[in-house]
């Protein structure tokens, strides 16, 4: 079980660097990237992540947890509005709600400059540590 | 004959609004939050058997909520507790203090074995067995929603144990059963196991690290046990002596209780800590061998057991045999050695 969980989590690692730096580099395919991020005890692997600025994302999130998860990416201010927020369910673009050990994907497209974050506000999630950060750097 | 009897009596810090109950175990209620404030358990270790009694009181507030308490291993009964045990004990070793306990919740899990369902008074008591996913899915499938650390410490205790019971207390069938606000309902489990040990590390259930966590331990042995960890920041040995006849007289009259042995030693343990540094439990050597398990303390196996009363007076006898015996041999080497000119 944890030994499925570290694989994830370094198969997420090697996504996000992967799909990411195809984001900033000249020679894009067709579509999105992908990047995957593991859920487990409540902290997102790979916790910081690198984007091209205006970059467009595909984030699959896989929860490996027994309790419902949240994936919201956004600048500081969508965070705090989220933090007090009462949806129950989200999926605009860029934020996805996961019931227990589920996976479920959100396509995002990045700003040209900013300062990006994903986390979860359910209750005491983010401030239990449940957030990444999320860099554009056209060195992504 | 082994012998150990210990006890989890948390103070209250903050009683909330919304706790209904308390018991020795992470409290969960509906909406996630977590307000576990004091906790009353004994878990009793006699004759390869363990004995833990746990207890929860009606504090009035409505709604469901529910306690998850790791096990080690399989109780073969869950049963109704005496009414006087965790009280008598309390008032072994500090003044009567009013009564204020937490409420049981349930995990929800993917394919969680329920092992053992039992109604007691507004309780539900139910022992699973799983890993700490399945005992979680289970948990959230019976409606309670865990606090984030909660996938992290269920795997804590499965890693060790896949046991847990899961109590449920429904305040409002507690109020038609016309069970009074601060009344308690102790309840007695019994596990056959070789290894007791009190978790601790579930009382931060929820808790912010900054939070403290308060919990008395008391351990009731035939010798004097040696325990692990000790010596920690928000440990302190409050008693450490032979338990007074009295004491097990009064114990052995409660029901339930009549395993109690006619000596043994009482040790009394006040826990203090924040709960982000609260991520062991207490392992119990009564076997005399002088080394409790470090994985029963959640420990690193690397970790060196504090050594007991007993070892540490063994190693200074040695230690005094050893230089009593140079010495003599130095005294008998000098003495036949030809002096030096």
């Amino acid at each position: 079980m944890r030994l499925a969980a570290v694989a994830g989590a370094l198969a997420s690692a090697v996504a996000a660097t992967v799909g990411l730096t195809a984001c900033g580099g000249g020679a894009q395919a067709a579509g999105p990237k992908t990047v995957v991020i593991t859920i487990h005890h409540s902290r997102f692997a790979p916790s910081a992540v690198r984007v091209a600025p205006g970059g467009t994302v595909r984030f699959v999130v896989r929860n490996t947890d027994p309790i419902d998860h949240e994936f919201i990416v956004g600048d500081q201010a969508t965070q705090d509005r989220h933090e007090v927020g009462t949806d129950a369910l989200h999926r605009e673009p860029g934020a996805v709600s996961l019931a227990p050990e589920a996976t479920a994907e959100t396509v995002y497209t990045f700003p040209r400059t900013g300062t990006m974050i994903y986390g979860c506000h359910l209750p005491g999630h983010y401030a239990y540590g449940m957030r990444g950060t999320i860099t554009l750097t056209t060195s992504a | 004959m082994r012998r150990l009897l210990v006890f989890t009596i948390a103070p209250v810090l903050v009683l909330l609004l919304a706790a209904p109950a308390w018991a020795c175990g992470g409290l969960i209620g509906p909406n996630g939050t977590v307000s576990l404030g004091r906790t009353t358990t004994l878990a009793g270790y006699h004759d390869g058997v363990e004995h833990y009694v746990t207890s929860f009181t009606f504090e009035g507030a409505g709604g469901a909520f529910g306690s998850l308490i790791p096990l080690p291993g399989v109780p073969t009964s869950v049963e109704r507790g005496g009414d006087w045990t965790l009280q008598r004990l309390v008032r072994e070793t500090r003044p009567p203090v009013r009564a204020l306990e937490a409420s049981a919740s349930h995990a929800v899990a993917a394919p969680a074995e329920v092992l053992l369902e039992k109604r007691i008074d507004a309780l539900d008591v139910t022992v699973l067995k799983g890993g700490g996913a399945s005992v979680g899915e289970w948990a959230t499938q019976n409606g309670f929603r865990l606090p984030p650390d909660a996938p992290e410490v269920l795997d804590f205790y499965a890693s060790r144990s896949p046991v847990f019971l899961a109590a449920r207390f429904d305040a409002d069938a507690a109020r038609r059963q016309g069970i009074v606000q601060g009344q308690g309902t102790p309840i007695h489990v019994t596990i056959p196991t070789a290894n007791p040990w009190v978790p601790l590390r579930i009382l931060a259930l929820g808790k912010k690290v900054t939070e403290p966590v308060q919990a008395d331990v008391y351990l009731l042995t035939d010798n004097r046990p040696t325990l692990l960890p000790t010596g920690r920041t928000g440990v302190e040995l409050a008693h450490d002596a032979a338990a007074s006849d009295q004491l097990l007289s009064d114990l052995r009259s409660d029901k339930g209780m009549q395993w109690v042995p006619r000596s043994m030693w009482l040790t009394y343990l006040r826990l203090f800590v924040p709960a982000g540094l609260l991520t062991y439990d207490l392992a119990v050597d009564a076997h005399g061998t002088g080394r409790p398990s470090p994985v029963a303390a959640g420990l690193p196996s690397i970790a060196v057991p504090h050594p007991s009363p007993t070892a540490t007076r063994t190693v200074v006898f040695v230690v005094a045999v050893v230089l009593v015996v140079l010495g003599v041999g130095g005294l008998v080497a000098r003495r036949t050695s030809p002096r030096a000119a």
